[in-house]
């Protein structure tokens, strides 16, 4: 455990390059074991509205991080200061809400829930499922394909899938390794794998100019 | 306002990440009791949430990526393996059938196939090279000190979803104990009579049930038939139905009833939408039924591949069948077969006349 030692910022820039990178399964702890102390460090003496939540919220920036790396972009800062501006907006927030709801005299057991999510998870979902956004020319997906030497060879079948215009979120759960799961956690899963491979693709289309 | 022993504790993570299959913690999340997994594992809290913040293992990196977890974690690998193929079963088998119970004879998609504890005939026929690659692939996919030490019930975790789940005197009645106990439903229909093996498939996971108290090399055979049936009545029409009609898995996993267009298309890409063989039943006069007969002379072969591989049974019989009487030459080749290969008597004897008609040695007509 790396408990009162500062981690270096070439060692987190490092573990950042093999989260994305999505290789090795133990990158996502090895990372939260080192941001986890040190940020409880810096905000050890910073006010909040229950002693708890600041960890909380801790605990949530660094899930959310670690769930999404690429909301990170290392040329803007080290990872630290990246997590400590994302708790410290929560906080902010947090406080906001709490003076706010005790302006309008709110009931004190109204509690504010730091860790969902507050956007509309399920009418998202709808919308983009209407959208269709995986509907794309057939170029492009070809291009995708030509760089086959960037993806994974879960990647890849994932692609193969959308491609051949599969819906069925199944599929897609056999490729992932999920079919044991409840029908609902496996849509969301299979969409944030679409999502993600759709950022992907994008950014070959820019690439290729198409 | 933090307390610093423990700033390293990764639990509040773990919950954080329990909606995300992508992490252990979140694939972990429909198995029932997951919380038991850490004893099991032999891991302090501390170590069971840095498991549960590692990324789920590909499934087509099973291997490496569980073998990386157990050695940051500093435990057992296949002890891990096996942990994670159980919880994946347990998993899919507690979200239930399409009937709420698992009824064998009316699920789509499940297969249950049993292996009862009366005497059967090994086939005596080589096999097929088609069976030869599923074993290979078995022991290619299991790290280098299971294939060395033949161990079978390890290459069945670390090469395809399965749990292989040992009970004392198997039957259809300890088995259900045993689902019940993990809030699984119960298995419908079959005698409740004695058995050395029961498979229980359903979305794309899962458990070879084997009698504990069989002998070392019988054990291993059914342990070896019935992940034959996995691979070849379960696992191999589901990647077929993936190739050929992705749109059908939903059916096959019971998300969804079958429609009339889906029964054409699955007649059309050759899929059979009652993907399940009822292997328990038996015909009016004791006897199995032909299709039984083919699935059960299939799964034995792929089990007798990938315990005593043809190519090496060749070699070894090639090198000291030198001269003799047919009666004699079998039974040198079946001790040898039971000897160096580990198996059974009866599938050792099955084997050997393959192999002995292969070789170019029969019958003549002073051994009749």
């Amino acid at each position: 455990m790396a408990e009162h030692v500062e981690p270096e910022q070439v060692d987190l820039l490092r573990l950042h390059v093999e989260l994305c990178a999505g290789e090795d399964p133990t990158v996502p702890a090895r990372l939260a074991e080192l941001l986890l102390p040190a940020l409880r460090r810096r905000f050890r003496s910073a006010p909040a509205a229950d002693p708890h939540a600041i960890e909380s919220l801790i605990d949530l920036s660094i899930a959310r991080y670690l769930r999404d790396p690429a909301r990170y972009e290392p040329t803007r800062g080290p990872l630290l200061a990246f997590l400590y501006r994302d708790v410290e907006g929560d906080r902010k927030n947090e406080l906001a809400s709490l003076g706010s709801r005790r302006a309008h005299e709110l009931p004190d057991s109204e509690v504010v829930d730091v860790s969902a999510d507050r956007r509309n998870l399920g009418m998202d979902e709808e919308v983009l499922d209407a959208l269709d956004p995986f509907d794309m020319p057939r170029e492009i997906l070809e291009a995708a394909r030509s760089e086959v030497a960037g993806f994974s060879d879960q990647d890849r079948q994932l692609l193969v899938l959308i491609g051949d215009g599969v819906r069925e979120t199944v599929a897609y759960s056999e490729v992932l390794g999920i079919t044991h799961l409840p029908a609902e956690v496996q849509r969301r899963e299979v969409k944030r794998h679409k999502d993600r491979l759709k950022a992907r693709l994008e950014v070959i289309r820019g690439r290729l100019g198409l | 306002m933090v307390d610093s022993d423990s700033d390293a504790d990764l639990s509040g993570i773990a919950v954080q990440l329990r909606d995300s299959p992508a992490f252990l913690a979140g694939w972990l999340a429909a198995t029932p009791g997951a919380d038991q997994l850490m004893s099991r594992l032999g891991l302090d809290e501390a170590a069971w949430h840095r498991l549960l913040v590692c990324r789920t293992p590909r499934p087509d990196h099973f291997a490496a990526d569980v073998a990386t977890i157990a050695d940051y974690l500093g435990i057992n690998a296949l002890v891990l393996a096996t942990v994670l193929r159980e919880a994946a079963a347990v998993a899919a088998l507690a979200a239930g059938s399409p009937g709420g119970g698992l009824a064998t004879d009316q699920a789509v998609g499940l297969l249950a196939a049993a292996r009862d504890a009366a005497e059967e005939q090994s086939p005596r026929s080589p096999g097929t090279d088609r069976l030869r690659r599923l074993a290979e692939a078995t022991w290619v996919a299991a790290p280098i000190p299971a294939r060395e030490a033949h161990d079978v019930e390890a290459a069945v975790a670390w090469s395809s979803p399965v749990a292989v789940i040992s009970l004392p005197r198997l039957a259809l009645a300890s088995a259900n104990a045993w689902l019940d106990a993990h809030g699984i439903p119960r298995l419908g229909g079959g005698a409740d009579g004695p058995l050395r093996g029961l498979l229980v498939a359903w979305r794309g996971n899962g458990i070879i049930f084997v009698d504990g108290t069989l002998e070392a090399a019988e054990r291993r055979f059914v342990v070896a038939h019935e992940h034959g049936h996995f691979l070849l009545d379960y696992l191999e029409p589901r990647r077929r139905v993936l190739a050929d009609a992705p749109e059908l898995l939903a059916v096959i996993d019971g998300h969804r009833a079958p429609t009339s267009a889906d029964r054409a298309r699955g007649a059309l890409a050759r899929v059979p939408l009652g993907l399940h063989t009822h292997l328990l039943e038996r015909d009016l006069g004791g006897g199995a039924a032909q299709s039984v007969v083919a699935a059960e002379d299939e799964a034995s072969l792929y089990a007798l591949e990938l315990l005593a591989p043809w190519e090496a049974v060749l070699r070894r019989l090639r090198a000291v069948l030198t001269g003799g009487r047919y009666a004699q030459l079998l039974s040198v080749a079946a001790d040898i077969l039971e000897r160096e290969f580990a198996l059974p008597a009866g599938p050792a004897a099955a084997r050997s006349a393959a192999a002995l008609e292969t070789l170019g040695i029969r019958r003549s007509f002073f051994d009749r």
